[in-house]
């Protein structure tokens, strides 16, 4: 498919599960791949390992199920595998980094090679995945051997804080802002007064200050909107520049149609 | 290339039930945001032999 795109130059983009991305009221031009069909999980020793369109919590709940310990903090985590990857995600004290051992990957010529994790320089909410333009396909999370009741209990934990602190009633893109050294994205956000506002059908979530939530019906103009505006906002107040952690793709509706 | 031979071309790639034409992607994000993307693909994983 890689190899296709390349020699037809026809614009590629991946999406993952949909969880951290907003796409254009315009929508994408080329071929979107989604890597919904990847989705087998599998144990080999101590590890797991999970085709990247598995969602990171199915991974988990199979950890747990092989009372193989190392994966809980990623059982509130709604993205894919893949995408838990890309941005080296991360809850409540952990992150991918912690236990992932490498990773099968297609890189931008579309060959498949296998990479190690320490060479994807994963760091906060970052990885040198779509620097280098590799597609994860499939990650190994090497653990340990745990103790089931232990291991349930500390996802138990997790995913009651994650149920009651968090808007999952309307659709959104989870947190939109990194952390900003220093600070909480949701406390700068909270402080300047920002929750319930919104654009359109979008707004500033009311139960967590650092989600904004399609509330009805609004458009991604909207919800781009409502980013800029606690941006703006936040920077005027407190100085502080709230960097993304979600990806925005497309374009705009009403961009000129480039199809042939 | 126009539309009927990239169909044509893609066809010969993945199975036709798995290319999807003008799909809505707010069908495929949790925000239920997004227009539509010209050739949506949904491939089944199959691993051939890679590189170390």
């Amino acid at each position: 498919m890689i190899r296709f795109a390349n020699k037809t130059n026809i614009p590629f983009t991946l999406l993952g599960n949909g969880s951290n991305v907003i796409v254009r009221d315009g929508g994408i031009r080329g071929i979107v791949l989604s890597l919904k069909r990847f989705l087998n999980v599998r144990r080999e020793g101590n590890k797991v390992i999970a085709e990247s369109g598995a969602r990171i919590i199915d991974a988990s709940r199979f950890a747990l199920q092989e009372s193989l310990t190392g994966l809980e903090f990623s059982c509130g985590i709604p993205g894919t595998v893949g995408g838990a990857l890309y941005m080296n995600a991360g809850a409540y004290g952990g992150e991918v980094k912690d236990c992932l051992e490498s990773a099968l990957v297609v890189d931008s010529k579309g060959d498949i090679l296998r990479v190690a994790a320490e060479d994807l320089n994963l760091e906060y909410r970052t990885s040198n995945i779509a620097k280098k333009g590799y597609i994860v396909i499939e990650a190994t999370f090497a653990l340990q051997i745990g103790k089931h009741e232990e291991i349930k209990a500390i996802m138990d934990d997790l995913t009651y804080k994650r149920e009651s602190k968090q808007p999952l009633e309307y659709p959104s893109c989870g947190s939109v802002f990194k952390r900003p050294p220093g600070y909480f994205a949701g406390k700068l956000i909270q402080d300047s007064d920002l929750q319930g506002k919104g654009i359109g059908g979008a707004e500033v979530s009311t139960k967590h200050a650092g989600f904004i939530v399609n509330k009805n019906q609004a458009t991604a103009t909207d919800y781009i909107s409502v980013i800029e505006m606690v941006q703006k906002t936040v920077k005027y107040k407190f100085n502080v520049n709230l960097e993304r952690e979600v990806r925005i793709l497309g374009e705009d509706e009403g961009v000129t149609d480039k199809k042939s | 290339m126009d539309n009927n031979q990239m169909i044509a071309e893609l066809q010969q790639l993945i199975n036709p039930e798995h290319i999807f034409i003008d799909e809505y992607l707010k069908k495929h994000t949790y925000t239920k945001l997004g227009g539509k993307a010209d050739f949506f693909v949904t491939p089944p994983l199959i691993l051939r032999k890679y590189k170390k």
